[in-house]
């Protein structure tokens, strides 16, 4: 009997991790991740000295793995002292961008994809030309990876042009600089001009590290749009659990 | 009226007599204020790896009236470490590095304007005043915690070190109280703390990248005889309410003799 039992399980399972592949792949129809920046082109922004109070810097920088080709960083100081706030890519931890605000020092970075017009200060709202995040209805979620000291927040803007854009604002918890994975799918962006963004058809992207806590640092090590984890790849998943724990319980038998 | 201004004056003399009577003397050698401006001194990009800038500024809170700051990167990134002077915090020198960074900071007192260290550059002063302080106080925060190493040189042969662990506890401040007869001999025969010629503090970021460390005032004191503030001014505080107390008390009673007369 113990044979049969065996084989049994065997089937059952390969019949479960069958079901399982066909629902995962149903679920992410063409997997291709859309890269908004990989941060692997060198730049560096920032702010520090005297006169103490308000100071802004900014910097466009072509970047071949930045949607559009360009990179803006716009640096603030919003504190009244004369403390340091600055921001690098690829220098203090390779492929990612780094903020950082020194004691009592607070201050924003704003990260603009608009395509090239070698401009950090003048937003181009329709410079990226209608890109399509959803790569054809594949994608539907925003992935960002970061991580901070202490608690901070990114403010995510997405413009199908000057007046019609949406957002989303992602509080990230200070966790000794801890990375975690953020997942924002477009539908939980609300409109903030207009009738909103439209994600087939995007013509700049903002990401704003609002740090309104002194003394913060935080990385970025990559954003991009990605197709969401649906309902079906959870029953998948759950499926192939269920597979494994009967063949298992079978072959112990 | 007259009894009013009697039993009111008594109160009044002792404050005086606490404020005028000589106390203990308030020893205190101080090393930096760090209330004069210096930096940022910077060490970032590329080339990465080892990098390193120096700055030398005059210092009137100093003791031989300058103070040279020598910031290093120590890892093989391209990273950022940087100092500052009274700039992002007043009266504090701060020490920052980036993500994945590692550095270090060497904070020098030697009354000589050049980057390099001149271990008699202060001429050998007594920083016990006299054998009067002994210890080292120094007040330190920091996000993640490392080390500060504070040496003081009688000459270049002969030096007294001492390492101090700040915790990662930002924004706490720690005070440190620490023996001069603790320090540890670092060179030949140790340190002379009556003949001093330079002093440093090393700023260790080699253990912590993206570290934030802060010190405040640095000095060499006799803690038995520096006097402390609150107390003071609490034992001030209880005169004075115990001659309102009294006059109060006075001023109640007083209708009442009237009364009765």
């Amino acid at each position: 009997m113990k044979p049969q039992f065996n084989r049994l399980s065997v089937r059952v399972a390969h019949i479960l991790s069958v079901a399982a592949t066909v629902l995962v792949t149903a679920a992410i129809p063409g997997r291709a991740d859309l890269v908004i920046d990989s941060f692997n082109t060198d730049q560096t922004v920032g702010v520090q000295g005297t006169p103490a109070g308000f100071m802004s810097a900014a910097d466009a920088t072509l970047a071949a793995g930045a949607l559009g080709g360009e990179r803006d960083i716009y640096v603030e100081r919003t504190s009244g002292n004369a403390g340091a706030v600055s921001t690098d890519v690829n220098l203090s931890q390779a492929g990612a961008l780094s903020y950082n605000s020194g004691p009592a020092t607070t201050g924003n970075a704003l990260i603009v994809w608009d395509g090239i017009d070698g401009s950090a200060t003048n937003l181009n709202a329709t410079g990226l030309g209608g890109v399509d995040l959803t790569l054809g209805g594949a994608n539907n979620a925003i992935a960002i990876r970061a991580g901070a000291d202490l608690n901070a927040s990114l403010v995510l803007t997405i413009y199908k042009n000057a007046t019609n854009y949406s957002t989303f604002t992602q509080p990230v918890t200070g966790n000794g600089e801890a990375m975690a994975n953020f997942l924002i799918p477009f539908s939980s962006f609300t409109v903030a001009g207009g009738s909103g963004a439209d994600f087939t058809s995007v013509g700049a992207i903002s990401l704003k590290i609002v740090g309104s806590t002194a003394d913060m640092d935080m990385l970025l090590e990559s954003i991009k749009a990605v197709p969401e984890p649906t309902a079906g790849l959870l029953v998948g998943l759950t499926v192939v659990a269920a597979g494994v724990t009967l063949k298992r319980k079978y072959l112990r038998v | 009226m007259k009894k009013i201004v009697r039993v009111a004056i008594y109160p009044v003399l002792l404050v005086s007599l606490w404020f005028v009577t000589p106390r203990s003397a308030h020893a205190e050698f101080v090393i930096d204020t760090f209330n004069d401006d210096q930096g940022f001194i910077t060490v970032s990009g590329r080339p990465a790896g080892p990098m390193s800038a120096t700055n030398t500024v005059a210092a009137a809170g100093a003791v031989g009236g300058e103070r040279t700051i020598v910031v290093k990167r120590e890892g093989t990134n391209a990273g950022y470490v940087q100092a500052d002077v009274n700039l992002s915090v007043p009266g504090v020198l701060s020490y920052g590095s980036g993500a994945s960074t590692i550095g270090r900071a060497l904070v020098s007192w030697d009354g000589d304007s050049s980057g390099a260290i001149n271990y008699t550059g202060l001429g050998g002063v007594d920083v016990t005043q006299g054998g009067v302080n002994t210890h080292l106080a120094l007040k330190a925060q920091s996000d993640l915690g490392d080390e500060l190493i504070v040496t003081f040189w009688t000459d270049a042969g002969n030096a007294s070190a001492t390492t101090i662990h700040v915790p990662g506890n930002e924004p706490n401040w720690a005070n440190f109280l620490i023996p001069l007869a603790s320090f540890v001999s670092v060179a030949g025969s140790g340190a002379n703390f009556a003949s001093v010629g330079a002093i440093t503090m090393d700023i260790i970021g080699s253990y912590q990248p993206s570290l934030d460390l802060s010190v405040d005032v640095i000095s060499v004191l006799n803690p038995s005889t520096v006097p402390e503030p609150s107390l003071i001014w609490l034992g001030c505080v209880g005169i004075v309410l115990l001659g309102i107390r009294k006059l109060l008390r006075h001023l109640v009673a007083q209708p009442q003799v009237e009364t009765f007369r």
